[in-house]
């Protein structure tokens, strides 16, 4: 797939502010805006940008959670790649003291005996609204690059990933009267949830300007060629005015 | 590689999709995805009908908030799927 995106870096609002101090405004910001705030959030956007993992997993989670110890400076942070879900979290951080009772691992395993170590939902809907606008953008922007694309060189399949989220393979037949073929990869990026409808209506939505809801086609090809086997495909005329 | 294709109307209530997808049902994964798709859009025509035009309205009138807004329900649905992986 063309320019798949491979994941988002983020942290949970309880260790931005209980671990390292932060406002609780800061929760709002994208995670790269905050390196200045805290050694721990530099080292963490510095080495999980480059690397999804560490190498060492923090035992005490296992088996509920394949989290990873993240060294900076004298504090251990517990950072966890949500494969999924396309996003690395930061979990927690703290103090290092080996054989103290404050020290961060037996810290990090009581979060999570407590509920209080993995992202909350609010904690989601954070990433998911920073990821969204992006999507929109796309929905004006994007599309209908793609969209003229396709009926520019008629017969020919054009892929795209749709603001970075949505991998869209997009075709024109130029007959007596234009079809457009729109399929959709069944999986949202970065990361491996399925597509939901919701989505697929939108970019439907975005790809036939002017054309009802009703008129739009489900279809198991994309212009005469098969189908990929995530994906789902329609197809509706588009007016001579358009093309 | 071309196939033989029939298009399926979506919303149609004299045409069943699902009649039609039924049949095509263990032939591949594709259309196995088609048919659960498709149920979902029946099931939830009114809502889907209205995303669908509140985006097609907010494009037409180059409204960038009105089409983030168009989106929440996209963005719900989004949110419960990431929730359901993360372990409890």
């Amino acid at each position: 797939m063309p320019g798949e995106p491979a994941w988002t870096l983020s942290a949970t609002c309880r260790c931005l502010t209980e671990d390292l101090g932060l406002a609780p405004e800061a929760c709002d910001r994208p995670i790269v805006d905050l390196v200045g705030a805290h050694q721990v959030i530099a080292d963490f956007v510095e080495r999980r940008s480059a690397h999804p993992i560490g190498t060492e997993t923090i035992q005490a989670l296992l088996p509920t959670l394949v989290a990873y110890s993240l060294h900076s400076g004298r504090y251990r942070a517990a950072t966890w790649h949500h494969e999924a879900a396309g996003i690395v979290w930061l979990l927690a951080a703290r103090w290092h003291e080996q054989g103290s009772a404050d020290d961060s691992y037996p810290y990090f395993e009581q979060l999570l005996r407590n509920g209080r170590l993995l992202p909350t939902r609010a904690d989601v809907e954070r990433v998911v609204d920073q990821r969204r606008p992006t999507f929109a953008r796309a929905l004006s922007d994007d599309v209908p690059c793609l969209r003229q694309r396709a009926i520019a060189h008629p017969g020919q399949i054009e892929e795209d990933v749709i603001g970075g989220r949505v991998c869209v393979r997009v075709a024109f037949e130029n007959g007596a009267s234009g079809i457009l073929y729109v399929a959709i990869t069944r999986r949202l990026l970065p990361g491996a949830l399925p597509l939901p409808a919701e989505w697929d209506i939108q970019l439907l939505a975005a790809f036939f300007p002017g054309v009802p809801l009703e008129d739009i086609e489900y279809i198991d090809e994309i212009a005469g060629y098969n189908l990929r086997t995530d994906e789902v495909a329609y197809c509706g005329l588009i007016a001579q005015s358009q093309v | 590689m071309a196939t033989k294709s029939k298009p399926v109307r979506i919303f149609a209530d004299d045409d069943s999709a699902l009649d039609v997808l039924a049949q095509l049902r263990r032939q591949s994964r594709a259309q196995v995805i088609h048919e659960a798709l498709a149920e979902y859009l029946v099931n939830h025509r009114k809502e889907l009908s209205r995303l669908y035009s509140e985006t097609q309205q907010a494009l037409a009138s180059g409204d960038f908030e009105r089409l983030v807004r168009a989106s929440a329900s996209a963005r719900d649905a989004e949110v419960d799927a990431i929730m359901a992986t993360i372990p409890s």
